[in-house]
């Protein structure tokens, strides 16, 4: 028993407390008006139990990622003025079992509007009291879809911030769209990106994250927002320079093309390292002078990349090392990927002094153009 | 040949008299628009519980619930909620739909009855992070068409 309270000390909810279940029918009303007028409109709420519901008006706010924010209070006033043509004849219901209530509602449009205004009714249960516990609480947002009659003009928008990312293992080209004009608008969006011999590398749609998670074919893009358009490549391009071009379509009129050259380096390409890309053997290079001052030693370079690699080897003199002239033979390799090859270090070592080690700085150039710095450390034999 | 004519007679009056009912017919095309409609049931509050010692630094508390959605359309459905607190002491709490995120959408234009889980989880702090007691919060379900 005592343990038993022990577990419950902490108790974070109480007994399960059933919600008012209801259900809401439509949830999308879409309104084609004109200036001045006043539409009426009725929602339907169902009691699957009996209880209270409350209706409240929310603003909608359409995020970078397509989908749509419910935003209750501290909007834009003139953006979201819409909420403030809703008016309800009653702003409570009871609820009864099974049976049917009719919420009425009328839309006061004002004489100077023009252009797609969304807001929302919020159809949301009243709790009943509760003590200490975790209530869930459920909600109906049903969505007005007000489209006002506009003169047909010029379409305004704006594309820009284009670019390559490397994001959770994948390359993802993105853009933003504004679409600056007073009515909503379906975006089609279509890019292409060439390497530098304009070769095709990819041809893809881009869409909104909301778009691509319902499987629309369009992104939809609601007056003032500015939406992040996305598209997976298959694989993760060459690093390199690109020519991107993007072909856009607001609501089937065809917006100027977009172009941009991007240089591209991949994050996912590992970045070189010594040890993982550039296997050098031995581990450990023991470097032992013979008497003649002279000494030979035999490294092993693997090329672990999945692109060829050209490393010019150095020669000089380091008398603060005690080497008169090293160099090493052949002074130029080129290892293709997977490729193992041995190199010679010689060297001359000065007499009376020991040999304390060193390192010898090899310049590697990457098939992509990348340059990366190899390091061989060379121990002597004593240490 | 007069029997033959009288024949073509017959057989063009009875290619033609479709022509002239059909000038007597009326269509009409029956449309009906079936609006968009989503509930929500079986969905109550649940309890969080640990197997750690209760209070205990660095325990995790965690419990879930299963509901039924259905629609008869593409709806989002979305949760949001605070961390569970008892007065101004509070402990970080977070919230799943069926295991993943906060939000998800059905399939476009297809029906929708499955059974979703909404889980929720808090971690407590150090022992003096937090004072013992009930701490609560409310968890909100927004069922969209967009």
């Amino acid at each position: 028993m005592t343990r038993l309270k022990c577990i419950f000390i902490f108790l974070l909810a109480a007994m399960p407390v059933w919600a008012t279940e209801f259900a809401v029918s439509p949830m999308l009303i879409d309104f084609k008006s004109r200036p001045g007028t006043r539409e009426s409109f009725e929602i339907s709420v169902t009691g699957k139990q009996s209880g209270k519901i409350m209706l409240s008006t929310y603003a909608m706010t359409q995020q970078e990622s397509g989908h749509m924010s419910f935003v209750e209070s501290n909007f834009d006033p003139e953006e979201h003025k819409a909420v403030n043509w809703i008016h309800f004849e009653h702003k409570s219901y009871e609820l009864i079992q099974n049976e049917t209530t009719i919420i009425r509602a009328v839309i006061e449009i004002p004489r100077n509007e023009r252009g797609t205004y969304l807001a929302a009714v919020m159809i949301e249960e009243v709790p009943g009291p509760s003590n200490s516990n975790i209530s869930i609480k459920v909600r109906y947002a049903v969505i007005l879809n007000i489209n006002i009659s506009h003169p047909s003009g010029r379409l305004i928008t704006a594309f820009d911030n284009l670019s390559l990312v490397d994001r959770d293992g994948v390359t993802f080209i993105e853009g933003y769209f504004t679409n600056q004009n007073p009515f909503m608008g379906m975006l089609d969006s279509q890019v292409q990106i060439r390497d530098q011999d304009r070769r095709l590398v990819a041809r893809l749609p881009l869409r909104t994250e909301s778009a691509w998670q319902r499987g629309d074919k369009a992104s939809r893009v609601y007056p003032g927002a500015r939406v992040k358009v996305v598209a997976r490549l298959k694989s993760s391009p060459s690093n390199g320079d690109y020519k991107i071009l993007v072909r856009n379509k607001l609501s089937g009129k065809g917006l100027p093309i977009y172009r941009q050259e991007i240089a591209y380096r991949s994050s996912l390409r590992r970045e070189p390292d010594d040890f993982e890309l550039f296997r050098v053997t031995p581990e450990r290079i023991i470097v032992s002078p013979r008497r003649s001052g002279l000494s030979y030693t035999s490294i092993a370079v693997s090329n672990n990349l999945d692109q060829s690699v050209s490393i010019d080897l150095p020669e000089g003199t380091d008398r603060d090392a005690g080497i008169e002239y090293f160099e090493f033979i052949p002074s130029h390799i080129l290892l293709k990927p997977g490729m193992r090859q041995h190199v010679l270090l010689k060297q001359r070592h000065l007499p009376d002094i020991e040999y304390p080690g060193r390192k010898f700085v090899l310049a590697a150039t990457f098939e992509s153009g990348d340059q990366h710095a190899l390091v061989i450390t060379t121990f002597a034999e004593k240490s | 040949m007069k029997k033959l004519i009288s024949s073509l007679v017959v057989v063009g009056a009875m290619i033609a008299s479709p022509v002239f009912a059909s000038l007597d017919e009326d269509s009409a095309t029956v449309s009906m628009n079936v609006a968009l409609y989503a509930t929500i049931t079986g969905l109550d509050d649940f309890v969080l519980s640990t197997t750690a010692i209760s209070g205990g630094a660095g325990a995790v508390y965690s419990g879930s619930d299963t509901y039924s959605l259905e629609s008869n359309g593409q709806v989002r459905v979305s949760l949001s909620g605070v961390d569970l607190s008892n007065g101004r002491d509070s402990v970080p709490t977070s919230y799943a739909l069926d295991g993943a995120g906060t939000s998800y959408d059905t399939t476009l234009d297809v029906v929708h009855n499955a059974a979703h889980t909404v889980s929720a989880e808090a971690i407590l702090g150090d022992i003096s992070a937090q004072k013992a007691g009930a701490y609560s919060a409310v968890i909100t379900l927004t069922v969209a068409a967009l």
